[in-house]
């Protein structure tokens, strides 16, 4: 069997390897056997439940961390484009990094979370701030980490998810796991489809009635916003010998989706009309080999991404045609090889090199312009964990980054913790770092508008933790407070020009600091199991850019679109087989022009979005049988959380699964 | 158990809505009746954020109103507002990216009317009280509109040129420029709606008048640097109707200046456009360049110069004022300054996002 298996891989790494012509290359470490927690000494990490992330199946990345964690998410609509903030930083400041691969596209430099369903990963950790250092540069708000794990007890076990809901919404999800002590097998395949096509009343417009000069708000269909989202997961992995392991991971996607028209829109119907169309694969292959103290990890990764964008106008006589037509492509090959070593029980070492290679083409066809674009990165990393003693522990890095044989300064990360008292688990944590953010492909070479002369964004981090988690009983409660701290010069950011066309310009100065507030609790009482927690962010960005070109209006002014409050709310309920849950997202106002001149046009008030789910389990011999009903927008309003776009009310999706 | 999670159930769904999106509709109106002499200012509001708006300053009293559309109609204007055109008591206000244009009373900026179903809308020209032009930056066709109904009747397909843009009419005639990726300017005879005549002029002509001698002057931009479409050197073409031919062509010294807004005063003998680079490199003395229609080279420095601001919009009164707003970052509130003929400052006023056209009433 773990012949054929073998053959099986060689020949996928041959497909893989053949199509990009270059030597085997290597990237981040993956869990083949579960790292010791000495690595994360002194960090500020962030995991999302286990059971946050059952209830996520149906979710996007972006949803999830909406409903459980502190990172704010902009979301163009239902299935649109979702960006986050993260610390009050931009959204290209989060990085992505999917068994160690990051997801953000070379081009964009960022990632789109509405497109990564959340429920393909076995395990969500959030690195915050200045701790993202020992997971990537350049993620100056955090890193976001997503990974897929063996489970080396499995023999064999399926998983099927069907749900069904509001406006033509459905989703499949099927799960095969087969393995043994030596060989797992992991292949998950996942279907989303919405046409997406709720009916609102749009008081964005209004015909006249001229015989009373009331208005008469249209009602109207969220038309062109269809979503599809295919993706196939596959894992193995190989224990070659106790001390000698190797996995793959490959993952395909492939999604579509339209973006629906502004609500004020009242254009030509078959005008306007567009489609985005992603294809992309990533492949990893990882082997590690561990002897007494030290270990070794060596990674390589491919990946491709292919998306298109389609606009295109109706005009009668002429019929369709396209004012827009782009492709996309980006190849990135991933190298990395880490090596560790245990000096003792309370010391650890760490070095590793990354050489990763991206090559990208955009082409615009209607004008036929674009660019193409090359980067090299040699990255280097060392890093030391060590406790000190009971109390405390420190981890120190220092990254030095090579791109495109530009050096980079040093980034060094410096973490200390102290703990207060063991006994009811209270410490003080912080960290400090220094980052840089190189400009994305896209920010340098797009065309038109791409500067070639941009600096790379150039950050000092810090933050001030205190963690209480004492067990009761029957309690088990975890709080953290945290105060962070960011000064970004060189902050890029792109901006409409008197060309007619947006330009990245390097914004100077942004500082953002605030506060952050988790608290979970876990609560047995006979046989009710609870799960109350929640989050809130007090996040100022404030804008400190050259008054020459802001205007005094912009300067110390909250950044547009980061809400100064924002948080979240969840309490799961269980009881027997009957489980309840209810989850509340809330921010303040956000702004949405520079000076934060507020205007009610243009006004996005407060925001407190209500969902709720109930459901049951069945058992019955080994098969596990699971009904859920989920309402979205619980108390059915009428909202806006950004400009110019339709917002559905109250919705509903019903989830069957079933497993053994 | 079952009867308790049900109630909740129940209990939450009755729970009242927290967000009050009505507060956006429901505030006093402003019931305006502006009589006298004003000026309207176009904001045009950033692409993708319906947040375009309409400014209204009584020139006399020096009072300026900002948001009077929504303020008035408790509607947004809505995204990228392209152009204002008054006629008579009539505003009429191109929406771009929303497709459509408001009718607005010019008084008390009550919305009477609108026309929708347009594609990508850019300016309109009245021909007469019963119909008018919409040019269009996507569709190659130019909308005829009947002005009583309010709707599009015809489509003067525009072939061999994308984008139709400004519009001025002389005699019988309209003259259209082709501006994004064209180098066109089109002859439409108004009484049968076909393109009669068209002229090569220098890349990009955005902008042109018709001087008291008729004489139309098309000013060209030349395009941007590193555009497949190439770029020219800039240039302002005197062209002579009668004969449809061009008379003279101004060439701008530097290859990097990009000169937008020609406009023309109530005489019709001065022109006025802002001068300003696409490029990287700056260009000297860029800002408001003004020039008679009898002169025989162009202006070398500017009357007014732009020094940190960014000019974007540019307009001429009746008595020659002229109006400028700088658009900063085109995110943020702009900034109008009014000057007098002898080009001193007479009043600044901030605006909405991305101001870029004023319309004198």
């Amino acid at each position: 069997m773990r012949k054929y298996f073998l053959i099986f891989i060689a020949l996928i790494h041959l497909e893989i390897f053949s199509q990009i012509k270059q030597d085997t290359v290597f990237l981040k470490q993956v869990n083949v056997v579960e790292t010791n927690n000495i690595e994360n000494l002194a960090l500020k990490v962030f995991k999302v439940d286990s059971l946050q992330l059952i209830e996520s199946v149906n979710s996007d990345l972006g949803m999830l961390l909406t409903e459980y964690t502190p990172v704010f998410v902009k979301s163009e609509g239902r299935g649109a484009l979702a960006t986050v903030s993260f610390r009050g930083t931009a959204t290209s400041h989060t990085n992505v990094l999917w068994n160690g691969i990051s997801l953000q596209s070379p081009m964009l430099g960022q990632v789109d979370f509405s497109t990564i369903p959340a429920y393909l990963s076995d395990n969500i950790e959030l690195f915050a701030g200045p701790s993202s250092i020992k997971t990537t540069s350049g993620a100056l708000g955090g890193s976001i980490n997503l990974e897929n794990k063996p489970d080396w007890n499995n023999k064999f076990s399926v998983k099927f998810i069907q749900n069904i809901g509001s406006f033509s919404t459905f989703g499949d999800f099927l799960q095969f796991k087969i393995g043994n002590k030596k060989l797992q097998t992991n292949t998950k395949f996942l279907y989303n489809y919405s046409k997406n096509d709720f009916t609102f009343t749009n008081k964005n417009i209004a015909d006249i009635d001229f015989q009373t000069g009331n208005y008469i708000y249209p009602v109207q269909k969220n038309n062109n916003a269809k979503y599809e989202n295919f993706s196939l997961l596959q894992d193995y992995y190989v224990r070659i010998s106790n001390n000698k392991s190797i996995s793959l991971k490959y993952w395909y996607q492939n999604y579509q989706r339209s973006l629906p028209r502004l609500n004020t829109f009242e254009g030509d119907d078959y005008s306007n009309i567009n489609i985005e169309s992603n294809r992309n694969f990533k492949a990893v292959v990882a082997y590690q080999y561990f002897k007494n103290k030290f270990n070794i990890d060596v990674n390589s990764a491919f990946s491709f991404e292919n998306l298109g964008y389609m606009f295109q106008n109706y005009v009668s006589g002429l019929g369709y045609f396209f004012i827009s037509n782009s492709l996309n492509t980006s190849k990135s090959i991933y190298n990395n090889i880490d090596c560790s070593y245990k000096l003792s029980k309370t010391t650890n070492m760490e070095i590793s090199y990354n050489f990763n290679y991206y090559n990208v083409s955009s082409i615009e066809y209607v004008k036929n312009e674009g660019y193409k674009a090359k980067r090299l990165e040699h990255l280097f990393f060392v890093m030391l964990n060590k406790q000190i003693s009971n109390k405390i522990s420190t981890t120190f890095i220092l990254r030095k980054n090579f791109i495109d044989e530009k050096t980079v300064p040093f980034i060094p990360f410096f973490g200390l913790e102290y703990i207060v008292s063991q006994k009811n688990k209270l410490s003080l944590n912080s960290t400090l770092s220094k980052n840089y953010k190189s400009p994305s492909l896209n920010d340098l070479y797009w065309q038109p508008g791409g500067n070639a002369n941009l600096k790379p964004e150039d950050a000092v981090s810090a933050d001030f933790s205190v963690k209480y988690e004492p067990e009761f009983k029957k309690i088990d409660l975890k709080t953290n407070l945290t105060y962070f701290y960011n000064n970004v010069k060189n902050w890029i950011i792109w901006l409409p020009s008197v060309k007619g066309y947006w330009e990245p310009f390097n914004i100077q100065n942004v500082v953002s600091s605030g506060v952050e507030l988790s608290v979970k609790i876990k609560l047995k009482l006979n046989n009710f199991l609870v799960n109350i927690g929640g989050n809130y962010s007090y996040t100022k960005s404030l804008n400190y850019g050259d008054t020459a070109i802001w205007g005094a209006e912009a300067y110390g002014k909250q950044l547009i679109y980061i809400p100064v409050h924002s948080g979240n709310f969840f309490a799961d309920l269980r009881f027997k087989k009957y489980f309840l849950g209810y989850l509340n997202n809330s921010y303040s106002e956000r702004y949405t022009s520079y000076s934060n001149s507020l205007s009610k046009r243009d006004w996005l008030y407060p925001y407190y979005m209500n969902n709720m789910y109930f459901g049951k389990d069945f058992n019955f011999r080994k098969f596990t049988f699971s009904s859920e009903f989920k309402i979205y927008n619980l108390f059915n309003e009428e909202y806006r959380s950004v400009l110019g776009r339709p917002m559905p009310k109250r919705n509903y999706l019903l989830t069957i699964s079933l497993k053994f | 158990m079952k009867n308790t999670l049900l109630y909740t159930i129940i209990l939450l769904l009755f729970l009242t809505s927290c967000m009050n999106d009505d507060v956006l509709r429901d505030f006093e109106k402003l019931n305006a009746n502006e009589n006298n002499e004003g000026v309207f200012i176009l904001n045009e509001g950033s692409f993708m954020s319906s947040n375009a708006s309409l400014s209204y300053y009584n020139t006399k009293t020096r009072d300026l109103i900002n948001d009077v559309f929504y303020k008035t109609n408790a509607l947004p204007l809505g995204d990228v507002a392209q152009s204002i055109t008054i006629n008579d008591s009539l505003a009429y206000v191109v929406i771009n990216n929303s497709g459509k244009v408001y009718i607005i009373n010019a008084n008390t900026f009550k919305y009477v009317g609108k026309i929708t179903g347009l594609v990508s809308p850019r300016y309109i020209q009245i021909i007469n009280s019963e119909k008018a032009y919409i040019s269009d930056l996507y569709s190659n066709a130019i909308s005829v509109i009947n002005l009583k109904t309010n709707t599009i009747y015809k489509q003067i397909i525009s072939q061999n040129c994308a984008s139709t843009e400004q519009m001025v009419m002389f005699e019988n005639f309209v003259y259209v420029t082709c501006w994004s990726y064209s180098n066109k300017v089109l002859k439409i005879n108004t009484l049968t709606d076909l393109i009669e005549d068209s002229i090569l002029v220098t890349k990009q002509p955005n902008s042109l008048k018709i001087d008291k001698n008729g004489k139309l002057w098309v000013l060209s931009d030349g395009g941007f640097s590193g555009s497949s479409y190439g770029q020219d050197t800039s240039a302002l073409t005197k062209i002579d109707l009668e004969t449809f031919t061009i008379e003279k062509v101004f060439k701008f010294p530097d290859f990097d200046a990009s000169p937008t807004k020609l406009q023309i005063n109530a005489n019709a003998d001065s022109l006025y456009f802002i001068y300003n680079s696409w490029s990287a490199t700056n260009v000297l003395n860029c800002g408001i360049f003004a020039m008679s229609i009898f002169d025989e080279n162009l202006p070398e420095n500017a009357v007014i110069e732009q020094g940190n601001r960014i000019f974007y919009g540019l307009g001429i009164s009746k008595n020659s004022e002229i109006y400028v707003s700088d658009a900063k970052n085109f995110s943020q509130q702009s900034t109008v300054y009014r000057y007098n003929s002898m080009f001193q400052l007479i009043d600044s006023y901030d605006v909405g996002i991305a101001a870029n056209s004023f319309g004198f009433k």
